[in-house]
């Protein structure tokens, strides 16, 4: 477990249920109760039927790596460079940002199957659990990484 | 839908008159030396004052004002002493944009357009948790829980997937760096005049890669202010008129914030339609453009508005980037003022002076042979818009 600080995140009236889950080890994204879509960053209305209703729904957790970039230039004290940031294409569709757990940057490759684990970080405004992700193989699992 | 009998009535009836830049190298040298001589007022006076001379207007002439992003309105008025019947604030494209409307309604016949930033002595920040720009673009901040914040570190993944997908190399990428200094190197107001070449700028360290210190843009303080009015009251002025003959616009917003337009689609689709539309209203295609001006906060921008608007095919920008093209004495001469990346940030309001700068003959040793006919593409996080310029006939 990593006791790094991180910057907190930014927290709108509809992020609050995405960070409620995530600290249960949940990755869950809110979709619409009319026509199915997600929502990603979560928001008031649906973005292809304009309906309000939805519901927190549960995602497999594998996704394939879109892109990444490879920070070099500290922009946080709290996280020491290089470190790599991936777009992660998730099986239901919506793209969620997170670092790439036990592959160095160099052994990155476009569309390798990911799966997401959860991270105990420490941020500016206290503990928060968040999504990563790891490279998914039969033998990889939360704890192999660390 | 385009109305293009009503966007065409429009087409060559608004002008631009006048053009004032500050001095970027002094101001950047300035910066440098921590030395704060001028607020973002001070810039943006400056310019205006320049501008307003090289018109031949008066200032009781101006009756409409459009204060770039970092300006409040009300301050740029009375610090000015303009009084004016019609004002609005813009980022610089739509500056032009509002303006021509403006004077083509009749709301104004003159429009000062100003812009002054001191973001460099300012200590604006384009990254870290509080990014500039996060309050307009959520991606800039959203995610910064997990290290990304940054207008570049989004333009870098946008480009680590570009090059997956067209096979763009970091190589080919510097094309758009040493072209543009080229250009720098010509213009006596660019910040950037070293020599540099391709292995410089290999040996360039990385941002966030696969971005590079010369695919950014350069920070500086300064200003520039443009004048705009009628084409017929432009022909009654001193100076070669340049009147403006296409705009364009298109925004791809739809899951902006997940990055799907910016990865996926590298926002070609925004960048179609306003291709068509900006071609459609000034009646000519790319192959017509003599001199390009594109919006570089990352020269990873260049090689998007290429295949984006028709000069070259979906994925093959590479080549067009490393043949030398785009530089002094190329075919498709691009950001001959050595646009963000070598002459100065100016948030596009540079490159609109360079288009009348272009098309008046007045550009000195970077001066493109006989160019009749400039464009701006400005495409930033899938905001897309153009203009086309042309040189009014004497």
């Amino acid at each position: 477990m990593t006791t790094t600080p991180r910057p907190a995140p930014q927290r709108g009236i509809f992020d609050e249920p995405y960070w409620r889950y995530a600290a249960a080890g949940e990755l869950r994204l809110q979709r619409c109760s009319a026509c199915g879509s997600f929502r990603y960053p979560p928001g008031p209305a649906c973005p292809d039927c304009l309906a309000e209703e939805h519901e927190w729904t549960a995602l497999s957790g594998r996704g394939s790596l879109l892109a990444w970039t490879v920070f070099h230039r500290q922009y946080f004290p709290g996280i020491p460079v290089p470190y790599a940031v991936a777009a992660v294409r998730t099986a239901e569709g919506p793209i969620l940002i997170g670092n790439i757990a036990g592959t160095a940057v160099g052994d990155l490759i476009h569309g390798m199957p990911l799966t997401a684990v959860f991270e105990d970080v420490t941020t500016t405004d206290g503990p928060l659990r968040i999504c990563q992700w790891t490279r998914l193989g039969p033998s990889s699992t939360l704890e192999e990484q660390e | 839908m385009v109305d293009l009998a009503r966007l065409s009535a429009l087409r060559d009836t608004v002008a631009i008159v006048g053009v004032g830049e500050t001095d970027y190298p002094e101001d950047y040298g300035r910066a440098r030396r921590g030395e704060r001589y001028q607020d973002a007022y001070g810039y943006a006076a400056t310019a205006f004052r320049r501008a307003l001379t090289d018109s031949g207007l008066e200032r009781r002439d101006i009756d409409g004002l459009v204060a770039g992003p970092a300006l409040a309105g009300e301050r740029l008025g009375e610090v000015l002493g303009m009084d004016v019947r019609w004002a609005d604030q813009a980022d610089a494209v739509q500056a032009v944009v509002k303006a021509a409307l403006a004077v083509h309604a009749g709301v104004a016949e003159c429009v000062a357009l100003v812009y002054g930033n001191d973001q460099r002595t300012g200590g604006t920040a384009y990254g870290g948790p509080g990014a500039m720009g996060g309050e307009r673009h959520l991606a800039y901040t959203y995610y910064a829980p997990w290290g990304l914040t940054s207008q570049g570190a989004l333009y870098a993944l946008l480009a680590n997937r570009y090059m997956e997908v067209t096979g763009l190399t970091e190589r080919e990428l510097g094309g758009v760096a040493v072209a543009q200094r080229a250009f720098a190197r010509l213009n006596p107001n660019a910040v950037m005049r070293k020599p540099l070449d391709v292995e410089d700028y290999l040996a360039g360290r990385y941002i966030c890669e696969p971005l590079r210190l010369f695919d950014y843009c350069l920070v500086n303080d300064g200003g520039v202010a443009l004048i705009v009015t009628t084409a017929e009251r432009a022909r009654r002025l001193r100076r070669p008129a340049v009147l403006l003959s296409g705009i364009g616009r298109s925004d791809h917003n739809r899951e902006a914030t997940s990055l799907r337009p910016r990865l996926m689609d590298f926002y070609r689709p925004a960048q179609r339609n306003a291709a068509e539309q900006v071609y459609a209203m000034a009646g000519m295609g790319p192959s017509e453009v003599d001199v390009l001006q594109v919006y570089d906060s990352f020269s990873i921008h260049v090689p998007l508005a290429l295949e984006g608007f028709g000069f070259c095919a979906e994925g093959s920008a590479g080549k067009l980037l490393s043949s030398g093209d785009l530089g002094p004495g190329g075919r498709l001469p691009v950001n001959t003022s050595g646009g963000h990346l070598s002459g100065s940030y100016m948030q596009g309001w540079g490159h609109l002076a360079e288009c009348v700068r272009q098309l008046r003959g007045e550009a000195g040793e970077r001066q493109v042979p006989g160019a009749r006919t400039t464009q701006y593409i400005s495409d930033v996080a899938g905001k897309v818009t153009s203009l086309i310029y042309r040189r009014a006939r004497a």
